[in-house]
């Protein structure tokens, strides 16, 4: 039987019963911890997360943290309150702005980019983005665009220092984020939620220490379009479901797609999937209108990342084991 | 009437240009693989593919072409066939040299 986009479809309530039945079994059995903290960040996989959590603690055991910093969407905190709402559950509100300053992110941030261009300055936005891979099969080199306060945009290829300076300041506020779920976490006894999806998971789009640390990560199995059919079945809100995923992470607006992926999480679902279950790329791209040419280097760009990423799912690597403690 | 390229570039660079293929696996050998020993590093082996370079390696290894053999990387030039392979750099810096 040839491949269709409904081979990814689950049954959103018989999944949601086995993702909170080893929630509860991993946190309250094997951590042995009383709740779960997790950042909402108003977009579709925490928003879920934090769902999947009050069923299966009750919203009196869920702790869930907006951390907004300069670059935030206001668009985020706003939706980040309304999935609070609707989930009874207490936001804590922790701008980690005044955090990031301190640590020198925005500074550091203005430095790497000045390498690139010395202009850049106070009222400036940037954002990171990489060439599409359905076009050719140029290799992944980061592009960096800054518009300045008169809107007028420009982009150049980084240095390497550039582009490594930029992604370690920038990392900064993934890892901040996660100081602040863990001082929650600390303070109930809690455990903490890791919320990235399987596309997330799998191609390591993730700050190590950062977003990419977590107790448990409920949604690590799920393809995005999954995480989605979920949102439906758990109401989480319309406006949080409809809102295009984003990094909100630079001071320019910038989809998942112009970043990291190469095609909408849809299409790059149906590949990750394809690719998978040794799916040829032909039948792939009748599915999607692409040619089997570009499903071809939309696979390729996901073993580039996979190989690429590997170190980031490794813990730390000691000498010799220490079996006395796992 | 121009100098002879010998004596306009630096004793690197000449190097560089007598050897690009020497000069291109010591870099690699020395940027992105240290420790490893030299014969492991194959000719013909993808570098990304094998893990040797990641995005910010290859960033590297454009500025390091750009500054060793003094020719600009154009951004639509950034393709395996030019740069995912020892052979394929050497054949890239080739090209590019002959096009100058």
């Amino acid at each position: 039987m040839s491949f269709q986009l409904s081979d990814l479809v689950i049954d959103s309530a018989t999944e949601t019963g086995r993702v909170v039945d080893a929630m509860r079994e991993q946190v309250l059995g094997r951590l042995k911890k009383r709740g779960v903290v997790l950042g909402l960040s108003g977009g579709i996989d925490s928003s879920v997360c934090a769902a999947l959590a009050v069923k299966a603690f009750g919203s009196e055991k869920v702790c869930a943290i907006a951390m907004p910093e300069r670059d935030s969407a206001d668009e985020s905190l706003a939706l980040a309150e309304l999935v609070a709402r609707v989930l009874a559950v207490p936001l804590v509100v922790e701008a980690i702005g005044p955090a990031l300053d301190a640590l020198g992110c925005y500074r550091r941030q203005t430095e790497a980019i000045r390498e690139v261009f010395p202009g850049y300055g106070e009222g400036w936005r940037c954002k990171v983005v990489l060439p599409s891979v359905l076009d050719s099969d140029r290799i992944s080199v980061s592009r960096l665009v800054v518009e300045s306060p008169d809107g007028e945009r420009t982009e150049a290829r980084m240095s390497a220092k550039a582009y490594l300076g930029l992604i370690a300041a920038t990392n900064l506020k993934q890892r901040v984020r996660k100081l602040v779920e863990y001082t929650h976490a600390d303070r109930m006894n809690f455990a903490v939620i890791g919320t990235p999806n399987r596309l997330e998971y799998d191609q390591g789009f993730f700050v190590k220490q950062g977003d990419g640390a977590a107790d448990v990560k409920p949604i690590a199995h799920l393809y995005k379009t999954q995480v989605y059919a979920l949102a439906a079945h758990l109401g989480v809100p319309e406006s949080v479901c409809q809102r295009p995923p984003t990094t909100d992470t630079f001071s320019l607006p910038q989809g998942q797609d112009e970043f990291y992926f190469a095609l909408p999480y849809a299409a790059m679902d149906a590949c990750l999937y394809a690719l998978n279950h040794g799916i040829p790329p032909a039948e792939v791209g009748a599915v999607l209108g692409l040619s089997e040419v570009q499903i071809l280097r939309v696979y390729r760009d996901i073993e580039r990342k996979r190989v690429a990423t590997r170190y980031l799912h490794e813990g730390p690597l000691l000498v010799q084991a220490v079996n006395e403690v796992g | 009437m121009n100098k002879p390229m010998s004596d306009t570039i630096s004793d690197p660079v000449r190097d560089a240009l007598s050897g690009p293929r020497d000069a291109l696996r010591a870099f690699i050998l020395d940027q992105f693989l240290a420790g490893a020993d030299p014969s492991s590093l194959k000719d013909e082996q993808s570098l990304e593919r094998t893990g040797v370079i990641d995005s910010a390696g290859m960033l590297e290894l454009i500025m390091h072409l750009e500054e060793t053999f003094g020719f600009v990387v154009e951004a639509e030039e950034a393709l395996p066939s030019n740069f995912d392979s020892i052979n394929n750099l050497v054949a890239y810096v080739g090209r590019k040299r002959d096009a100058a």
